[in-house]
Parts: structure tokens; sequence; C-alpha cells
């Protein structure tokens, strides 16, 4: 499960932005996944709240927002969802498309209280 | 309450070694492919395959990512060629920095094609650019014809499929045509070979089609 390496990062991460002296007044940490990003939600869940056990970071929670996979089609011209993460249109079959959303897992925000 | 704003892709700094190393294949003259699949699809059976087929013709190295053991890199000494072992220690899936580490043991050597042998999982290493020209999944016909649905990241990111076992197939309940509309559903732009390990059948047409690749 490559979640836990994930999660690692994103902690790693929180610690770049926030700074040492800071981290124990983090309260949320906002991320979204992908739904095709391969990425399981609860599996994330789970090892951020392993890693931070213990640690100045332990009063967080993660957030997260599941994005939809969404296709750009070159050939109708239309974006489209599907759940699948399939490189295909749904308006028009076309496999002529691009990635908008959906793919990628991404820190978003990370929420502090005043000390 | 305050709150910062970071809107990065969690795997950012993973893409900026990739970025790195795929500079270094650039200047190199190097193509890089990354080889994906589960657990004994195949893999370094078809490695051997190939390098059997490229013999001295094409300068080949190789990397081998696994979870323990050097094992697949013991196979792989006995072609002669350069290859690096990268031991994950219980880590599902390669990453840029092992690769891009890995380069300076093909300094002075001349490689024109770099095969990455990933660690065997068909979801995580889909998650991670190694700096690869592309990844080549493999999926044999005894996994069943259903994966590229179940596993549609690691289509979604290959530029080839390798259907590797054909020999099997009197013997497997698989349909190759199901399992080609299915991948070619998830990714239309897959290029796909049917390939045998043990009698050879497809590869060399997998191999000529690389070699045109080459840079
Ligand atoms: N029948 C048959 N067996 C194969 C073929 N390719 C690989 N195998 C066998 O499948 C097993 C796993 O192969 P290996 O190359 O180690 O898979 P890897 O884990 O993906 O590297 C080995 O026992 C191989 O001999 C093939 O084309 N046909
Ligand atoms: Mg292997
Ligand atoms: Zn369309």
């Amino acid at each position: 499960m490559h979640e836990m390496s994930l999660a690692q990062d994103i902690v790693a991460s929180v610690r770049e932005h926030v700074g040492t002296e800071r981290l124990r007044s983090v309260t949320k940490v906002r991320i979204e996944i992908g739904a095709a990003s391969g990425v399981v939600s609860e599996s994330l869940q789970f090892a951020f709240d392993a890693i931070i056990q213990n640690s100045s970071l332990s009063a967080a929670t993660m957030e997260s927002t599941i994005i939809p996979f969404v296709v750009h089609c070159y050939h109708c011209g239309k974006d489209s969802q599907n759940d699948g993460g399939y490189m295909l249109c749904s308006e028009c079959d076309s496999s002529d498309v691009a990635i908008v959303s959906g793919a990628e897992l991404i820190l978003k925000q990370i929420e502090l209280k005043e000390m | 309450m305050s709150i910062i704003t970071i809107e990065r892709k969690v795997l950012e700094k993973n893409d900026e070694v990739a970025r790195k190393a795929r500079e270094e294949f650039a200047k190199r003259r190097m193509l890089a492919i990354n080889i994906v699949s589960s657990p004994g699809s195949g893999k370094t059976s078809i490695l051997e395959r190939m390098l059997e087929y490229f013999n001295d013709a094409v300068a080949v190295g190789v990397i081998e990512g696994d979870v323990q053991t050097d094992l697949d890199a013991q196979r792989i000494a006995k072609y002669d060629v350069p290859v690096v072992q990268v031991v994950t220690n219980g880590m599902c899936h390669l990453e840029a920095k092992f690769v891009y580490d890995s380069l300076s043991a093909f300094d002075g050597k001349d490689i024109r094609l770099l095969i990455i042998e990933n660690v065997g999982n068909l979801v995580c290493p889909s998650n991670y650019d190694l700096g690869e020209e592309f990844k080549v999944v493999v999926l044999s016909t005894t996994e069943g014809d259903d994966k590229p649905l179940k596993y549609p990241a690691m289509f979604r990111n290959a530029s080839v499929l390798l259907i590797n076992k054909i020999d099997l197939l009197p013997y497997v309940n698989c349909n190759v045509d199901s399992m080609i509309k299915n991948a070619l559903t998830v990714n239309p732009k897959l290029k796909i070979f049917q390939l045998s390990c043990t009698n050879v059948q497809g590869i060399a047409e997998w191999c000529g089609w690389l070699e045109k690749q080459l840079i």
C-alpha cells in the first residue's frame, strides 16, 4: 500500500509549510483525492492518523474530498465525467481527450488555530 | 484561525526528481521504459527474452526493483549487461530517486535502452513517474481479462500493454479479445502486443517496435 508513503509525504509537506513552532496549532489538513488516482481514502486516513499519533501534529485531522474524474474532449469540445477513470469522452465516445481533474492527490490547505 | 493554501500535488517532490532523471536520459540519449505488472505476470521473463533478442545489437541497461532479494538481478546478470538492483525494503513501488541515484552505474557505458522492472504491484507504481519515456504494463492470460477495468490507473498511465503467456490460452479461461477491448476502454491509445516467453511468440514484434523508438 503506497498510502503510507503518501501520508508521509503529506506530513512532511505540512511540516515544511508550517514550521516546527506552529505544528501544534494545526487543526486541519485538507486534501483532494482524485477519483481515478488509485489512492484509497480510508487507507490514507489510517496511515495519516498512525503517523501523527504522539507527534506535535497529533491534534490535526485530515479532511479529504473526492474529485470526480473529468476529461476534456477535443472532438466535441465537451467536458465529461466517468467514474472508471477511462480516457474516453462520455458524450461522443472519442478517445481524443485530456484529463481535466480526478487523477491526482493534492494537498490543498492547512488550517491553524491562532495561538 | 488561519489558513495556508498550498494546492500542490503530494507527489511533487517525486515528479521533480523524475524531471531531472528525464533530462539525464535525454542527455545520454537513453530510452528509459518502466515495466509494471502484478507479481508473476512475467516481467523478468520478458526482460530475459528482450536481452536475448537485442543481444549485442542494442546496448541495454537494467534497473531491477524488488521488495526483497536480488534474485531477479541474478537472473539478468547472466546476460552480461549492466544491472542495478534496487531493494525497496517493503515499499510497494519504485520512486524516481531510486532510478536517479542508480544512473551513475551506467556512466561511460553508452546505454541506448534502459529497462526498469518495477516492483510487482498493479496499483501503486502507477502514481510514480520515474522519468521514463513510457510505462509498459504486462498482463498475463492467467490473470483474467477483466483486470484493465479493475486497475484502470495502471492501464491509463501506460503506453504499451504486453499480453503475456499466450501459450497458456488453451488451458485458461481468458478471452484475449475482451482483455484487449477492456484495455482499450480505459486507454484507447494503448499499443498492444501478445507474447509468450516460453515459445518467444511476439517477442520479435515487440522488440522490433521498441527498437524504432530508440533515440
Ligand atoms: N507458460 C508461460 N509461463 C511464463 C511466461 N512468462 C513467464 N512465465 C512464468 O511465470 C512465472 C513468473 O515469471 P517472472 O518473469 O518471474 O514474473 P515477474 O514477477 O513479473 O517478474 C515464472 O515461473 C515464469 O517461468 C509465458 O509466456 N508462458
Ligand atoms: Mg520479476
Ligand atoms: Zn466528445
